[in-house]
């Protein structure tokens, strides 16, 4: 373990079984994942959808165990911790703040269930907690009483956030955490959890889509292809310079609002192949415009330049 | 709205703004509660207003196609993708079966599918999301249709796909002229995929105007509050805080008493107390609001109030 890690995840594969088209069959979600979290960082995991982000993120959570490989929390295995001690630590934020909160129970419950659960303080001093956690993520102090169906989108991911928070964890894991808000609350989320970052030093795994969220908030990038790391590295160092193709095309794909701008010529084909086959080689080779007879057989070994990591047997150049 | 033929014409707003709605009245699909009210909606000059069902059956699909944001929504599970497209074949055009699957075939490979027999013999489940999709816009195109209207079309894909069904329907464009009004909630895929921009808030359109003209020098404080609201790598400060529209929408069964953006404003003044008209800025360029931003200045416009409601 290096020192400053605080989320270890070592050659971790994630199998399920699947029954496709009546056959038995088993999915590798996960095909060896070795990823560090450095304590107070924001380490932003992009890739398309399928490509195992959520699984990842499961097991860093906990909430279920590698089928080979290790993932641990401060040195402990992730599922070694008992319920309690774990969300003492690690919170997830999850994309939909509708279907994440109770509707029967009212925000003030909602936001409190952490520290009832744990047996926290008396009434009065929860009731205190949960007044200082609503006004950190900016909820008015009325919509104590209210319910999630009373709420906005923007509102109830911010009543997720709270009751995230209240438990003062370390580590955050957001998956897609404004995806399916409007933009101009988007940018409130955006900003508050930037803002709390800061104030209480979190550490944040923030999965998203959009390369232009995770270039605003994110230290390092892990992307990700079919289960795999496919590129590590510093966010500037990635945006500015990315030595595997498949980043270089979700860069490209990037569409910012911007006057004369034109659409993005993509050099990559074809789609995302299905887990349950994975091409032989290297997994992106389909779809690669560097591809060549060694990609189709020998499955590039993630390499070091540095700070960045990549598995390419013919990465794009370093600008000189 | 207005489109000339051949352009694009991005209709752009939070959900709920009444974009889709406004696609339905143009196709004369407005649902079963809703009353459709206009001064007028006219393709080519032919009003849309008041047809029967036969009349629009040379129209939809035929004339004006549209292509929805869920694939799965217009595509019938049941069916091969084959069966589906000979069906609308059948619908719309004179052609012999053997024509027909040569058309199908041709089409496939124009949306970019590089086994179009594989695919046609297929359902629509054993396809991807991308696929669906380009299989959607071959359907489109089946009658060379003069406008297609994509409500959404790349809103469920990764953004490698959407930039390529964007990509694609651009390429399309140009080669069969369509018009295209392409609905969106993201104000990056407007940038490079449209002629025009129609932003619209609480079922009106608060600013029109040239994509380069309304994304560089946006006239309406909502459009302005939208775009600084949108980080953009390179440009925004990594970290800095983002700008942000206070409030929220009103609900659209919330009396049009005032101009409909008043309460998140970030300048009004009493004379937005009374519903605003869209108001040209020059002939190309027009915002619902009495002080627009023009040329980085704030002007001070007459409070010309709106004709019709
Ligand atoms: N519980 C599960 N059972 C079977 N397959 C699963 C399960 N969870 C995820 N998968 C599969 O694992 C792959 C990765 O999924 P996921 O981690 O959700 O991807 P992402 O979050 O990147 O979209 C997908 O092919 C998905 O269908
Ligand atoms: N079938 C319907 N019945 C009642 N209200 C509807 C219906 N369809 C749309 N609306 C309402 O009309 C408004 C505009 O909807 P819509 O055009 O779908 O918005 P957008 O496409 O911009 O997200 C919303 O307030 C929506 O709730
Ligand atoms: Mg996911
Ligand atoms: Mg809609």
């Amino acid at each position: 373990m290096k020192p400053d890690a605080l989320i270890t995840v070592e050659g971790a594969t994630k199998d399920y079984i699947v029954h496709a088209e009546g056959v038995r069959a088993t999915l590798r979600a996960l095909r060896g994942i070795d990823l560090t979290v450095r304590r107070g960082e924001v380490l932003a995991i992009v890739g398309e959808s399928g490509c195992g982000k959520t699984t990842l993120s499961r097991l860093i959570l906990g909430i279920e165990e590698p089928s080979a490989g290790h993932v641990s929390l401060e040195g402990k295995a992730a599922t070694d911790y008992d319920r309690l001690a774990r969300a003492a630590l690690i919170q997830p934020i999850f994309q939909d703040p509708y279907s994440s909160l109770n509707p029967r129970m009212t925000i003030g419950q909602i936001i409190a269930a952490p520290l009832v659960v744990r047996g926290r303080g008396g009434r009065r001093e929860r009731h205190t907690q949960v007044m200082d956690a609503m006004r950190q993520v900016g909820l008015a102090e009325h919509l104590r009483n209210a319910y999630p169906g009373q709420l906005s989108g923007g509102q109830r991911q911010r009543v997720a956030i709270a009751r995230a928070l209240i438990g003062e964890p370390e580590i955050l894991v957001c998956d897609e955490p404004t995806s399916a808000l409007d933009v101009s609350v988007q940018s409130q989320i955006l900003n508050l959890i930037a803002e709390l970052r800061a104030r209480f030093s979190l550490t944040i795994v923030l999965i998203s889509h959009n390369l232009a969220v995770v270039h605003h908030l994110a230290d390092r990038v892990a992307v990700m292809y079919l289960g795999q790391i496919v590129e590590s590295g510093p966010t500037e160092k990635i945006f500015a310079s990315p030595r595997h193709h498949y980043t270089r095309a979700l860069l490209d794909a990037i569409l910012v609002p911007e006057a004369h701008r034109r659409l993005p010529r993509l050099t990559i084909d074809a789609e995302f192949p299905s887990p349950l086959t994975p091409p032989p080689g290297c997994a992106f080779h389909p779809r690669c415009p560097a591809a060549d007879a060694v990609c189709r057989e020998i499955d590039p070994p993630p390499v070091g330049d540095g700070d960045t990591r990549f598995r390419c047997h013919h990465p794009l150049p370093t600008p000189a | 709205m207005t489109l000339d033929a051949g352009e694009t014409l991005a209709v752009v707003g939070e959900s709920g703004c009444g974009k889709s709605l406004s696609a339905m009245a143009i196709t004369g699909l407005v649902p079963p509660r809703a009353k459709l009210i206009a001064d007028r909606i006219a393709l080519k000059g032919k009003s849309l207003l008041g047809l029967r069902e036969r009349e629009w059956r040379g129209i939809r699909g035929r004339r004006i196609a549209v292509v929805f944001q869920d694939p799965m929504t217009s595509l019938d599970p049941c069916y091969t993708i084959e069966d589906q497209m000979r069906e609308i074949g059948r619908q719309h055009l004179a052609l012999d079966a053997r024509a027909l699957r040569a058309r199908m075939l041709d089409l496939l490979r124009q949306v970019g599918i590089s086994s179009p027999e594989t695919r046609l013999s297929q359902y629509p489940h054993q396809l991807s999301g991308g696929l669906r999709q380009r299989v959607m816009i071959a359907i489109a195109l089946m009658c060379e249709p003069e406008l297609i209207i994509a409500d959404e079309p790349t809103t469920a894909l990764d953004v490698t796909i959407q930039a390529q069904v964007l990509r694609l329907l651009a390429d399309l464009q140009k080669e069969h002229g369509f018009g295209l009004i392409l609905i969106t909630h993201d104000l990056g895929v407007v940038a490079g995929a449209a002629d025009r921009i129609a932003v619209m808030y609480a079922g009106q359109v608060v600013e029109s105007g040239p994509t380069d003209t309304v994304l560089s020098a946006p006239a309406h404080p909502y459009t302005e509050g939208l775009l600084h609201s949108i980080p953009v790598p390179g440009r925004t400060a990594r970290g800095a805080p983002l700008g942000f529209i206070p409030g929220v929408v009103p609900r659209p069964d919330a009396p049009h008493t005032a101009c409909g953006f008043i309460n998140r404003c970030s300048r009004p003044v009493s004379a937005c107390a009374t519903p605003i008209a869209l108001m040209p800025i020059d002939p190309a360029h027009a915002a619902r609001c009495i002080r627009p931003c023009l040329g980085g200045q704030i002007v001070e416009r007459h409070p010309a109030t709106e004709t019709a409601a």
